[in-house]
């Protein structure tokens, strides 16, 4: 890289004076200036009070806070049912997204692609779409889909035949009902990242496996599967943390007293009733770092099992 | 352009006209079917809001039994006047977006091609806190922002979302290391001082990064329901995303429900058309990123 050096100023100055006589030693600063500011009062200052406020607890709205040491970080473990059912929640709703999600998109994206297929883009755009709503858009429809008296899902059973079901009332469909929403609007926008990293495989690498014989299904099997790993890694962690800070939709679509028979907490809904229902803000901020700690556990093995699948290939 | 990795051929074995032209009207159909499948929900929940109250509509088919824009005209009318926390999320979203994007390609113009001391510094430091999730910093930043005295505040919403685009100041600082350092330096020795620099080469050489990341925090900051329901306490000032969640937990009367769903669909809109609007930029940018 080449460096032109400024000529300095020919009088000599004090070091203050000439930091400001030379533009280019200041205005770095400068325009770093208003992010660097509002991050250290609004985002910087808040974490280093995150480490102290986890050990306290809020005496009630005062202002007022109690030192309690262990207290909360042994309570969210041991003595909080609400965090079980977060916690098996969190898992039960990660695993059934991917496990409905990534099969389904994978197909899309390969039928996507397929050069006999008209109108692409516009294909790719309607199951994008549903990705870019809110979720408070999103937990309002899955609230009518869902409805008893006129919601869509009642009046497909009905049209079959079938009963209608209290789907809000009963606890058993609460996480069912939110991997249907979650699927509806994921599905194609991971459809969509998988064909961006399908564009990323060489040309040279499919023309030889067709010259070697290969079928479309070897071909998609053995060869863009294993290919599309980054991919498959990079919307397995995203989507994981997603589901960790999931709000909006189970928020909207459950209500705020976590569903039916209180089956429905999720970590953030949990985090939010605590800190703002029963004023208990440094109890919330302690299950906000376990939080954060199950954030880095998931990421971590996440990354060993594709790394871990990869090196296997290699050797 | 997407290469069809699957379906690819041996140039010298092409098929026929005929069966390739085949070939295209059964995917096009099943993607076509599929599709409709698809938006069809969202369909009939939008049929749903131009039905008349009181008619009952079969939910499985997207036409209103009977047309009425009645729903619209309660949800502007006096009673429940959406309109005004439309205005609010409109004052709010696009206030943050123009100051956070104003910040973020200053510090990451400034990160990417000026060299000062404590640069590594800073950008590590926005690196690592970039990890703290939502669920960490909710407390402590309400905490803070009470202290401030910044609650019932719209500066309580704009300021945080100036200073908590770490995403946008890395972004920012990718796009930035594009641009090519020898066409500073020319500028420099032309004698342009830093600011010229930055208003004339750096501004608009950095067009496309900046429409993403306004775009990105647009969308963020319309999209948002929990920081401006903690935020703001005085109803008349809340924001368009936290006032349909309270209605839609607080249903009165019987046509409630139907306000809460035309109001849900309404607010839908604006990342609809920003996504219309940016729909190359996103998903180019977006699949660069996770490339490799």
């Amino acid at each position: 890289m080449a460096s032109i050096a400024v000529p300095g100023p020919t009088k000599r100055h004090s070091s203050v004076q000439k930091f400001f006589s030379d533009q280019t030693k200041w205005t770095p600063y400068l325009f770093v200036a208003p992010f660097f500011i509002t991050f250290a009062i609004f985002t910087l200052y808040p974490m280093l009070r995150a480490v102290v406020m986890g050990f306290q607890e809020s005496l009630g709205y005062t202002g007022k806070w109690e030192w309690v040491g262990l207290a909360n970080f042994v309570e969210a473990l041991t003595n909080d049912s609400r965090m079980g059912i977060a916690l098996k929640n969190f898992v039960y709703f990660t695993v059934g997204s991917l496990a409905t999600q990534l099969p389904c998109a994978f197909v899309l994206a390969l039928l996507l692609t397929s050069p006999a297929l008209k109108a692409k883009s516009l294909w790719r755009t309607l199951f994008f779409i549903p990705s870019v709503l809110p979720g408070v858009t999103m937990g309002i429809i899955g609230g009518w889909f869902f409805s008893k008296t006129h919601g869509f899902a009642n009046a497909l059973l009905v049209a079959f035949g079938g009963p209608r079901v209290d789907w809000a009332g009963l606890a058993q469909f609460i996480i069912p009902n939110l991997l249907v929403i979650a699927f509806w609007q994921w599905m194609g926008n991971h459809a969509v990242f998988l064909i961006a990293g399908m564009s990323g495989i060489g040309d040279e690498i499919i023309e030889a496996a067709i010259v070697d014989g290969a079928s479309p299904w070897q071909r998609a099997r053995y060869i863009i599967l294993p290919l599309l790993k980054p991919v498959f890694a990079y919307i397995s962690i995203t989507a994981a943390a997603g589901s960790l800070m999931n709000f909006e939709v189970p928020y909207v679509f459950l209500g705020t007293g976590g569903g039916a028979r209180g089956k429905g907490w999720f970590f953030m809904t949990h985090i939010q009733q605590m800190a703002f229902g029963q004023f208990r803000m440094g109890y919330a901020t302690a299950i906000g770092w376990l939080v954060f700690f199950i954030a880095v556990v998931i990421t971590i093995l996440q990354l060993r099992l594709y790394e871990f699948r990869l090196g296997k290939e290699e050797a | 352009m997407v290469t069809p990795a699957l379906f690819m051929q041996r140039p010298q074995a092409r098929p026929k006209i005929g069966l390739f032209r085949l070939r295209a009207i059964v995917t096009t159909t099943i993607a076509a079917i599929l599709a409709l499948v698809f938006v069809w929900p969202f369909l009939c929940i939008l049929a749903a809001t131009f039905n008349k109250l009181d008619v009952v509509m079969n939910p499985l088919i997207p036409i209103p039994a009977k047309f009425s824009l009645q729903f619209y005209q309660l949800m502007l009318g006096e009673k429940y006047h959406f309109q005004d926390y439309i205005m609010n999320s409109v004052v709010v979203s696009v206030s943050t977006t123009v100051l956070s994007a104003l910040a973020s390609t200053l510090s990451g113009y400034a990160l990417a091609k000026l060299r000062f001391p404590g640069r590594g510094l800073l950008f590590s430091i926005i690196i690592g806190v970039m990890l703290l999730p939502t669920a960490t910093m909710l407390v402590p930043q309400f905490v803070v922002m009470r202290e401030l005295k910044l609650v019932n505040s719209y500066w309580g919403l704009i300021l945080p979302g100036v200073g908590g685009g770490a995403f946008g100041i890395f972004l920012m600082r990718q796009f930035m290391l594009n641009i090519p350092t020898e066409m500073l330096e020319a500028a420099r020795m032309d004698g342009a001082n830093e600011f010229a620099l930055f208003s004339r080469i750096v501004l608009p050489n950095a067009k496309a990064g900046i429409g993403v990341i306004a775009t990105l925090s647009l969308r963020g900051n319309w999209n948002a329901l929990l920081w401006p329901q903690l935020i703001i306490t005085d109803p008349a000032r809340q924001l368009l995303m936290p006032q349909i969640a309270l209605h839609n937990n607080m249903m009165v009367e019987v046509w409630a429900i139907h306000v809460v769903r035309t109001a849900s669909l309404v607010a839908a809109i604006v990342p609809l058309a920003l996504y219309a609007y940016s729909q190359r930029h996103f998903v180019s940018t977006l699949a660069g990123a996770i490339k490799g």
